[in-house]
């Protein structure tokens, strides 16, 4: 086959438990939707030894028949292929961007292998907007607990846009659609020998789509479920991984997020709906005991890490009952921004630093489960949407404390006053 | 009898005279060094200190010495290693100056002990490094982890990586070399028995119950409906 229309790209490791329903989701979905499309299926797979390579390309689904209005002008056609390069998503998506680019497909997407709600109209959503609407970039809109994708809602979400301008709700969803144009963008740039190949691809591609001055858009694809992950998985180390990419992201990008000053939306697809959800019990006295822990022991590294009014602010926190316990938006958005400056300065070991934060996020999350136990999804997300503005705020703070003391220290000395100790004083002075 | 006293007393006066003339060159010629040692070490340490601005950026770049920026800057650190090294080069200079048996020895014996002192230095720095960093690593290992003795571990991993520096250190100085690797052997074997006494005995109960919270934690944990965090 030497060219496609599209390219549907499932990266994968060992996933032949799910990887079927995967497949059998986008074949029905490209055939439905896109029947007058010559289209190709890309495994990018990791070295399975379960046999997913076999099961991606031995599946068929027997009642296709049923699901589709029409029969299809072309078979869609499958290509199971280990990638090279640093192990890790970001690896498996290069080689979908450059099957992609050979076969000079206009619209892409990729879907992780462990999705057990995906269905062909996910296909059509994230594609739709790439062929007839003239986008290069759709992020996916879940709908989700309010409890879940917390790092996205109070870190991930709210920074990418008080930084770059664009309400990209959940950029590092994980299941993207993506132009031609933009899989050639993409793979020109220089960061698959980095941390990016590894784990911080899904934040990259939306940052650098918005960067690149790509039209950017968002589908609602509905409920997001996976395999059930190992329970043990450690929050620390997705935490460092996740936000050690976005504040790398930040030092890439820094001209352009420093010249931005407000945030627009951007279109959504898809039609919206709310279901009920079943509700998760959170163990709020195990992390208010781990923070309390963390103020005792690790003052000493959050002391280099944060100015010290923050700290302040954080011992006073220290008394609180589990039940009655809150953590400022205020305080929590410092507490960002001082983090991004400090990983910026290099102060201290970035993985230190970057770990040191899991105490005092897993506060904002007690905080933040307390604030809405009684709340419905809209009043969530109108709660989400105060932190955004917050961060959007106290971002003259953020650039204040970004640039080095020697370069503050010239600034006064030419006569712009700088005189910032608390975020109002920064943000009135950035005004002025 | 008078004037053999008188005599005996010129000559000796006139034999320190001259001793001290041979010798005064010499003295103020160590004195001249030590001077212009000084001297030099001081502008050394200003010139130093100023082309340091560019080195800590870079040094901050690359996390090293990161953790110490609150206190020391790596300009510091080199400008006052500078001034010792010129300064202490002037001190044996003017030690040899003064061109005496005892001052010839004690400056080959220097020479000749300065290389292992060297590398005991840097080892060291590089165990007070190391240990810092990994007792910082662990504790906040342990902090996230929620575990209570985070900083007894901490601080044992410091001090495990201490007398390791130690003993490396005084086997580049050959300092009773097999007297302090004895000693390193039976403190960490005494400290472990002593350790699995105490909680084989001494602390049963108090293990116990620790066990016992730490099982019902994980059970809690397992029981709930975790957060999917991204």
């Amino acid at each position: 086959m030497k060219s496609a229309d599209i390219v549907i790209g499932v990266p994968s490791f060992n996933n032949a438990r799910t990887i079927r329903h995967v497949i059998q989701a986008i074949e029905v979905g490209v055939e439905k939707y896109f029947p007058q499309s010559r289209a190709v299926i890309v495994n990018s797979d990791g070295g399975s030894t379960d046999g997913t390579r076999e099961a991606v390309l031995s599946t068929h689904t027997d009642d296709r028949y049923l699901m589709l209005l029409s029969h299809p002008l072309y078979p869609v056609h499958r290509l199971a292929t280990p990638y090279h390069g640093l192990p890790g998503k970001g690896s498996a998506f290069r080689t979908i961007f450059r099957i992609a680019e050979l076969l000079g497909a206009q619209a892409c997407a990729v879907v992780d292998s462990d999705l057990r709600s995906i269905t062909p109209e996910w296909i059509e959503l994230l594609l739709r907007p790439l062929v007839h609407a003239g986008y290069d970039y759709v992020a996916p809109y879940y709908l989700r607990h309010k409890y879940d994708g917390t790092i996205t809602n109070s870190i991930v979400y709210p920074l990418t846009r008080a930084l770059y301008g664009q309400r990209v709700r959940q950029p590092i969803g994980g299941d993207f659609g993506f132009s031609g144009r933009l899989a050639s963008y993409y793979l020109r740039q220089n960061v698959w020998d980095t941390d990016v190949a590894r784990y911080g691809i899904d934040i990259w591609m939306t940052t650098t789509a918005i960067c690149g001055g790509y039209r950017i858009c968002q589908s609602f694809l509905g409920a997001k479920i996976h395999d059930a992950k190992d329970p043990g998985a450690d929050l620390s180390s997705m935490l460092t991984q996740v936000v050690g990419s976005v504040f790398q992201l930040m030092e890439t990008h820094e001209d352009r997020w420093m010249a931005t000053n407000s945030s627009g939306d951007i279109p959504l697809f898809g039609f919206r709906y709310g279901v009920g959800l079943e509700p998760i019990s959170v163990n709020l006295e195990r992390m208010v005991r781990l923070f309390r822990n963390g103020l005792s022991e690790l003052r000493n590294v959050w002391e280099v890490a944060l100015q010290p009014q923050t700290v302040n602010e954080l011992v006073s926190l220290e008394g609180l009952e589990p039940r009655k316990f809150h953590f400022p938006d205020e305080l929590w958005v410092k507490v960002v921004y001082e983090f991004a400056a400090t990983y910026h300065r290099r102060s201290m070991n970035l993985a230190h630093l970057l770990r040191s934060l899991t105490p005092l996020y897993l506060a904002r999350v007690a905080s933040f489960v307390v604030e809405t136990q009684e709340s419905l999804a809209d009043e969530v997300e109108e709660k989400i949407e105060r932190l955004c503005q917050i961060y959007e705020e106290q971002k003259p703070y953020l650039i204040v404390h970004w640039q080095p003391p020697t370069q503050r220290a010239r600034e006064r000395e030419v006569g712009a006053e700088v005189h910032h100790t608390t975020p109002s004083q920064a943000g009135v002075a950035a005004k002025g | 009898m008078i004037q053999a006293l008188e005599r005996i007393l010129r000559q000796s006066w006139d034999r320190l005279g001259e001793q001290v003339g041979d010798l005064l060159p010499n003295v103020l010629a160590a004195l001249l060094i030590l001077v212009a040692g000084w001297v030099t070490a001081k502008l050394a340490r200003w010139a130093v200190h100023r082309m340091g601005a560019r080195l800590e950026t870079s040094f901050r770049r690359w996390g090293f010495f990161a953790d110490y920026y609150q206190h020391t800057t790596a300009s510091q650190v080199f400008s006052r290693g500078t001034f010792w090294l010129i300064f202490g080069s002037a001190i044996l200079m003017s030690i040899n100056a003064l061109n005496t048996e005892m001052g010839s020895l004690l400056i080959t014996g220097i020479l000749s002990y300065l290389p292992r002192l060297f590398t005991a230095g840097l080892v060291i720095l590089a165990g007070l490094l190391l240990g810092r960093f990994l007792a910082r690593g662990v504790l906040i290992w342990a902090v996230n982890e929620g575990l209570e003795p985070a900083r007894w571990i901490a601080n044992a991993v410091r001090i495990g990586v201490g007398l390791l520096t130690v003993v490396a250190a005084a086997e580049q100085l050959a300092i009773a070399r097999t007297a302090i690797l004895a000693t390193f052997v039976i403190l960490l074997s005494g400290a472990v028995l002593g350790v699995a006494l105490a909680v084989g005995i001494g602390s049963r109960k108090r293990v116990e119950e620790w066990l016992d919270r730490r099982a019902a934690l994980l059970e809690e944990q397992k029981h709930e409906q975790p957060i999917e965090h991204l």
